[in-house]
C-alpha cells in the first residue's frame, strides 16, 4: 500500500469517524432513535472502501481533464504535472484493487487502466491536430477497452457483470470526450460543466464495484 | 477381488494423467498466465484454458517481435489450445490484444 492510498484510507476513516460524531450527536436530540450505533455508523471498512473509490476514481477525471486542457491549452509545464499526477492515481486506483485482490491482480490491472489514458491521450491529439482518423480509431479503442475492462472485473468479481461493467465504462468515456471537444472548442465554461458531469458520473462505478466487493467478502468488509 | 485391483488401478491412472494435465496447464485468468513460468520436458503438450470473458491470444515472441512459433486464439471463457514443444529451450510468448501479458515456458 503506497503513501497516497494510506493517506486516501485515512482521511476516510477521519471522515467516518466525524461523522459518526455528527449521527451520534443528532441522536442524542432524538429521544425515540432506537436503531443501534453499529447499524448507523458510517465509521465502516465497507465505508471506507466505497469512498476511497469514489474519491480515487472522481479525481481520475479531474485530473485526466486538467491534462488535456493543458495539452490542448499548450502549457506543457501544466501538462507534464498533471499527467503525473494522473500516473500516481492510476497507481493509487490499481493498489486499492490490489489491496482486496492481491499483488498479481494489481500488477494486471495497472498496465489495463493506463491503457485507456494513453486512448484518451491519442484523442486528444487527435482534435488538437485536427487528424479525424486518429480521434475515432481512438474512440474506437476506448470502446474496445471498455470490454477489457469489464473482463477484468468479472473476472475479479462475479457479482460485477461485464456488460454492465463496460457500458458504464463506454459512458465514462463518452462524459470524459464532451470534456476534451469542449476544451478544444476552447469553450471552458462548456468544458468545466462537463467535467463536473464526467467526474460525478465515477460514482456509477465507484458505487456498483464497492457494493460488489462488499458481497463478494463480507467477512472482511461487512459491519 | 481381480475386479477391485482393476478399478483402483484405473483410479491411480486417471488421477495421475489428471495431476500431468494440471502440471502442465497455464490459466489465463484476470488478464496474467497462471503461472507465468512454467518447465517441462521435451515433448509435452502445454494447454492453455481461458477463463476470462475476453478473447486472449498465445502468440510466441515478444511484443513487436512474434517469431512464429505459434499464435492461438482463446475466443471467450472455458476455450482452450495446446502446443507441444519439440525442442530443449525457452519460449517466451504474450497476449496480442493485451501485451503486458507475457508467459514463459522452459524446455528442458
Amino acid at each position: 500500500m503506497n503513501a497516497s492510498f494510506r493517506i486516501l484510507v485515512g482521511i476516510t476513516g477521519v471522515v467516518a469517524v466525524i461523522g459518526m460524531g455528527c449521527s451520534q450527536s443528532m441522536a442524542a436530540h432524538e429521544s425515540t432513535a432506537m436503531a443501534s450505533p453499529a447499524a448507523t455508523s458510517s465509521n465502516t471498512r465497507a465505508a471506507a472502501l466505497r469512498t476511497t473509490l469514489n474519491t480515487l476514481f472522481a479525481e481520475h477525471v479531474w485530473l485526466a481533464g486538467s491534462a488535456t486542457g493543458a495539452a490542448l491549452a499548450g502549457r506543457d509545464a501544466d501538462f507534464k504535472a498533471a499527467a503525473a499526477a494522473l500516473d500516481q492515481n492510476s497507481v493509487a486506483i490499481a493498489k486499492a484493487i490490489g489491496s482486496v485482490y492481491g499483488n498479481d491482480a494489481e500488477q494486471a490491472f495497472l498496465p489495463l487502466w493506463r491503457k485507456h489514458i494513453g486512448f484518451a491521450v491519442d484523442y486528444t491529439v487527435g482534435v488538437a491536430t485536427n487528424d479525424r482518423a486518429r480521434a475515432d480509431k481512438a474512440v474506437n479503442d476506448l470502446v474496445g477497452y471498455s470490454q477489457d475492462f469489464g473482463a477484468f472485473l468479472q473476472s475479479a468479481n462475479p457479482n460485477l457483470p461485464k456488460s454492465v461493467v463496460a457500458d458504464l465504462v463506454k459512458h465514462h468515456v463518452v462524459t470524459l470526450k464532451t470534456v476534451i471537444d469542449a476544451q478544444a472548442a476552447k469553450d471552458p465554461e462548456k468544458a468545466y460543466v462537463a467535467l463536473r458531469t464526467a467526474a460525478g458520473h465515477m460514482q456509477m462505478i465507484a458505487d456498483p464495484l464497492a457494493e460488489a466487493i462488499v458481497k463478494q467478502f463480507p467477512d472482511r468488509f461487512g459491519g | 477381488m481381480r475386479m477391485q485391483r482393476l478399478v483402483i488401478g484405473w483410479a491411480i491412472a486417471v488421477a495421475a494423467a489428471t495431476t500431468a494435465d494440471a502440471a502442465n496447464g497455464v490459466t489465463v485468468q484476470l488478464f496474467q498466465f497462471r503461472p507465468g513460468n512454467i518447465a517441462v520436458a521435451t515433448d509435452t503438450r502445454v494447454t492453455w484454458t481461458n477463463q476470462d470473458e475476453i478473447e486472449h491470444t498465445i502468440t510466441a515472441g515478444l511484443p513487436g517481435r512474434p517469431d512464429g512459433a505459434f499464435d492461438f486464439t482463446l475466443g471467450d471463457k472455458g476455450a482452450t489450445a495446446s502446443f507441444v514443444f519439440p525442442k530443449p529451450g525457452t519460449y517466451t510468448y504474450f497476449c496480442r490484444r493485451h501485451q503486458h501479458m507475457r508467459g514463459e515456458v522452459n524446455v528442458n
